[in-house]
């Protein structure tokens, strides 16, 4: 038995990155990959991808096979203005629609979603939550 | 034998009703789990109902019971389909709620700044050890009953909290808090603060006063908190250490330096509820 953490955030962010082909694709990052240093007017919309918990299951008779569930924080940083950023929250949602199923896992799926908008002046900030389930990873 | 019937419809009505709260309870038991903090509320109160004694007390009343969890205030629109498994609703919640130890300043920071030491060995990016939360810090200095150098836990700030955030990201999390009623109530406080505050609405942003305005306000409400609400240990989820000392709290403007609270109800009385990596 393996963990499916680190696979899953790279599953999904390949995924997501190949999908734009009709609006201007946003930076994808793992959020070790986040970079820190600012550049002068560097205001690309930004998604950043977090693993949170990752539930393992048995699921097989005397824990013969395990069934992973690993929660993924999705957080969609844009700057423009609301037009573009809806845009872009459409387009993650539908290009994870697209693929509840796929290859490397069982399914994946948008278990909850918040805005964070309320309080930023400059950016707007959209969260996903995102559950990607294995068996035996 | 009517008498009897009717009997039997109010303890089947009260059944139901402590079958509702023991659900509830267990949401929020198993949230807990993921140290997430909620309660389980009757008619939009608070209603404790740990054990089956209380839950029978309180079915008693009818009406809507929910399991409650609040949400920071940046949070909106918050969508969580009900019938998820309770386990997986405990692991969303847990992402919104983000009650994260490793935001609040680590034991080494604390032991220093409450001898009026600055902590220099966290500076930069260094990783917390694993035994960096393992001290309680009870609320009004704990046992010494001393208050924390204001100097050394903006230095921690400075270094430790706010390291690694490009200056975008510093001005978006000042805005932010400017916006709180906790950073109105702060500038109150402190006659430069306000002073500061004016000067930057009548100026273009920069971000090296921005980070300074946010290191003072960040540092200030970071070390009132520790005064009012202490900082739990790592063995400890939060919920236990706010049943732990919702009563040990000191009373209000004992933190001192102008702490007065004139447009805002005091936010750390015993009903104020402990939660990690906020303040």
């Amino acid at each position: 038995m393996t963990i499916t953490t680190y696979d899953s955030v790279t599953t999904i962010k390949n995924l997501i990155q190949n999908k734009w082909s009709t609006i201007r694709p946003p930076r994808v990052s793992a959020i070790w990959e986040k970079r820190t240093t600012g550049f002068i007017d560097d205001r690309r919309d930004e998604l950043i991808l977090y693993p949170k918990n990752e539930s393992i299951e048995y699921w097989g008779l005397s824990g013969s096979a395990h069934f992973h569930t690993q929660l993924i924080e999705l957080e969609i940083k844009t700057y423009q203005d609301i037009k573009r950023h809806n845009e872009v929250v459409k387009k993650v949602v539908k290009i994870i629609k697209d693929n509840i199923t796929g290859t490397g896992y069982t399914d994946l799926r948008v278990v909850s979603s918040f805005s964070r908008n309320y309080l930023y002046r400059n950016m707007y900030n959209y969260v996903l939550v995102l559950s990607i389930r294995t068996g035996d990873p | 034998m009517n008498e009897f019937a009717n009997r039997l419809k109010v303890i089947g009505k009260r059944l139901k009703q402590v079958l509702k709260l023991e659900s509830a309870q267990e949401q929020v038991e198993d949230a807990r789990q993921f140290n997430v903090v909620g309660s389980v509320k009757l008619n939009g109160r608070v209603v404790r109902v740990e054990t089956p004694e209380e839950r029978e007390d309180v079915a008693k009343e009818e009406g809507e019971v929910t399991a409650y969890f609040s949400f920071p205030p940046n949070v909106s629109n918050v969508v969580i389909p009900s019938d998820l498994p309770k386990r997986t609703k405990s692991m969303i919640l847990s992402i919104i709620q983000d009650n994260d130890i490793g935001k609040d300043m680590d034991d080494d920071v604390i032991r220093n700044a409450m001898t009026g030491r600055i902590f220099q060995g966290s500076y930069g990016k260094a990783l917390p050890k694993d035994d960096s939360y393992d001290e309680g810090w009870y609320p009004a200095g704990g046992k010494s009953g001393k208050k924390v150098n204001i100097e050394a836990i903006k230095f921690w700030v400075e270094h430790t909290k706010l390291a690694g955030m490009s200056d975008d990201d510093i001005e978006e999390e000042y805005y932010q808090m400017r916006e709180t009623e906790e950073f109105q109530q702060f500038a109150s406080v402190d006659k430069k603060i306000e002073n500061l505050l004016t000067t930057m609405k009548s100026k273009r942003r920069n971000p090296e006063t921005t980070k300074k305005l946010l290191v003072d306000s960040v540092a200030y409400m970071v070390a009132r908190k520790l005064w009012y609400a202490g900082r739990k240990p790592s063995s400890m989820n939060d919920h236990e250490w706010n049943e732990h000392t919702k009563y040990m709290r000191p009373h209000e403007g004992s933190f001192g330096g102008g702490d007065v609270w004139k447009n805002l109800p005091f936010k750390y009385d015993e009903n104020y509820i402990y939660r990690s990596g906020e303040y």
